[in-house]
C-alpha cells in the first residue's frame, strides 16, 4: 500500500486525466466519483511502475475499464437514466462544440483512441500497448473513428 | 492536425473529488489493517458456535443418509480454448455438461457425454477431432473441484494419470480448486480453472478485467503470467520461447553429460 503523501500526489497529478476520460464515457456525473475511488483504490495496491510513463498508461487502461464496468453494472441494475449529458455538472455540458459531440457520439473503442491519438498524443503502437490490441486494430478504428466523425460533421477531415 | 478534444481543456476534477477519493483510500487502507482482527474473532466465534451446533462428539449417533447417486458431485473443468465444465456424481458419473464459449459449445454438440463415466466421456473428448486440434496449438487446464477432499483427490490422480498416459494432450495442467475459488468462478460465470489463473495474474495487474482475461485462451494466459512470474507458471505450460529454451539447455546438459 502506498503513503498518503504518494496517494496525494498521484491524485494531484492524474486526477484532470481520468476526469476527461470519465467524461468521453460516463453519462451521469454522480459515477465518476465511484470510478476515481476505484482507480485510486487500485493504484494504491498496485507495487509499482517502470517510470512514469508507466504508470500514466497503467492509469488509462485501468480508468478506461472501470468506466465500462461501471456502465456495464448500469446496464444490468436497469435503470434508465438519459441519453443526454444534462446529468453531467453544470459547465460541463456548456463547453460542449459541435466536434466534442460528434466525439461523444463514437462507439467506445473510437472513442478512446480518438482521445488518445489526438489529445494525449500517443502512437499507433503505444494505444495498441495501453488497450491490449494489435496495432492493426487500433489503425482500423482510428480511420472508421475519423471516417465517422467525418460523416458526423458534415464532410470536414480531421487532418 | 485538428484535435477534436480541444475543449477538453476546460475541464478539470473538483478539489471536492480529489479530497473525497484520497479519504476513501485512506479509510480503506486504514480498514484493512484492522481487519484481520475483526476477522479473526468472528471466525474464531463462528467455528465455537458451529461445533456447539453440530456436536461432533455426537456423530456416530446420527442415523447414515445414503448418498444420491444423481447428486453432483465435484465439477470437473476443462479449457485450452473451449471452456467446458463436467458435473459429475460420486461415482465419476458424467451427470450434465456445460459450455463456457461457443467453440466449447460446437464440441459439446457433437458428442454425448452425460452418464459416461469420466475416463469414457476424457477418450470420446480427446477423440474429437476439432477438439484435438485446440489441444495440439493449446494448453489444457484441468480444474477439479469437489466439497469431499477425497473425492477431489481421487479425481484429479485420475484425471493426472489420463492425461499422462494420453499422448493427445501434450501440454497440461491438472489442479485441485479451493472453495473459494470455486464459488467466485461461479459468480463470474467464468470455469474455476481459468478463473485460478485469472486471479493470478490480476494479483500482478489488477487492470485487467476478469471478463477481458476470460476471453484468452489458456496459451494467452499463461503466457500473460510468465511475464509478471515465470515460476508461477506450471511445468510444460510455458511460452513456445521459454519452452524451447529449456529443451535447448536440456539438451545442452544431456549433451555435456556424454562428454563428461
Amino acid at each position: 500500500m502506498r503513503s498518503e503523501e504518494e496517494m496525494r500526489t498521484a491524485i494531484h497529478r492524474y486526477a484532470d486525466m481520468i476526469r476527461k476520460i470519465c467524461f468521453i464515457h460516463m453519462k451521469q456525473e454522480s459515477d465518476v466519483d465511484d470510478v476515481f475511488q476505484s482507480v485510486f483504490l487500485k493504484y494504491a495496491k498496485q507495487s509499482s511502475f517502470h517510470d512514469d510513463e508507466h504508470e500514466k498508461a497503467w492509469l488509462i487502461r485501468v480508468t478506461i475499464n472501470e468506466c465500462h464496468d461501471t456502465l456495464t453494472t448500469w446496464f444490468r441494475r436497469k435503470v434508465i437514466l438519459s441519453d443526454e449529458l444534462e446529468s453531467y455538472a453544470p459547465g460541463v455540458t456548456s463547453m460542449h462544440s459541435t466536434m466534442l459531440d460528434a466525439v461523444l457520439h463514437l462507439k467506445p473503442n473510437y472513442r478512446n483512441v480518438i482521445y488518445l491519438y489526438y489529445y494525449e498524443g500517443y502512437k499507433i503502437r503505444e494505444i495498441a500497448d495501453i488497450l491490449q490490441k494489435k496495432e492493426n486494430t487500433i489503425h482500423t478504428w482510428l480511420k472508421r473513428a475519423k471516417d465517422d466523425l467525418k460523416i458526423m460533421l458534415g464532410g470536414d477531415d480531421l487532418d | 492536425m485538428t484535435n477534436p478534444l480541444k475543449d477538453l481543456d476546460q475541464l478539470h476534477a473538483s478539489e471536492e473529488t480529489k479530497e473525497k477519493t484520497l479519504q476513501y483510500v485512506l479509510s480503506k487502507q486504514r480498514h484493512k489493517k484492522t481487519l484481520p482482527i475483526w476477522q479473526g474473532a468472528l471466525v474464531c466465534a463462528i467455528s465455537v458456535l458451529l461445533v456447539m451446533l453440530w456436536q461432533p462428539w455426537k456423530v456416530d449417533d446420527l442415523p447414515t443418509k445414503p448418498t444420491s447417486p444423481a447428486a453432483i458431485a465435484s465439477t470437473i473443468t476443462l479449457d485450452v480454448n473451449p471452456s467446458m465444465e463436467l458435473s459429475v456424481d460420486a461415482q465419476h458419473r458424467i451427470l450434465q455438461t456445460k459450455a463456457y464459449n461457443k467453440d466449447a459449445k460446437q464440441i459439446l454438440a457433437s458428442i454425448d457425454l452425460k452418464n459416461k463415466e469420466l475416463d469414457e466421456a476424457l477418450t470420446l473428448l480427446f477423440a474429437n477431432a476439432t477438439y484435438q486440434k485446440y489441444l495440439a496449438n493449446g494448453i489444457l487446464e484441468v480444474g477439479i473441484y469437489a466439497d469431499d477432499a477425497a473425492l477431489q483427490k481421487s479425481l484429479e490422480e485420475e484425471i493426472g494419470a489420463y492425461l499422462k498416459s494420453n499422448a493427445t494432450a501434450k501440454r497440461y495442467h491438472c489442479a485441485s480448486i479451493d472453495s473459494k475459488t470455486h464459488e467466485a468462478a461461479k459468480t463470474h460465470h467464468t470455469s474455476q480453472g481459468k478463473y485460478r489463473v485469472i486471479e493470478q495474474i490480476r494479483s500482478y495487474d489488477a487492470a485487467y478485467t476478469i471478463e477481458e482475461l476470460s476471453n484468452y485462451s489458456m496459451k494467452k494466459l499463461y503466457a500473460l503470467l510468465e511475464q509478471y512470474d515465470d515460476s508461477a507458471v506450471p511445468e510444460g505450460c510455458h511460452s513456445e520461447r521459454a519452452h524451447e529454451s529449456n529443451q535447448e539447455t536440456h539438451h545442452q546438459n544431456r549433451h555435456h553429460g556424454n562428454h563428461d
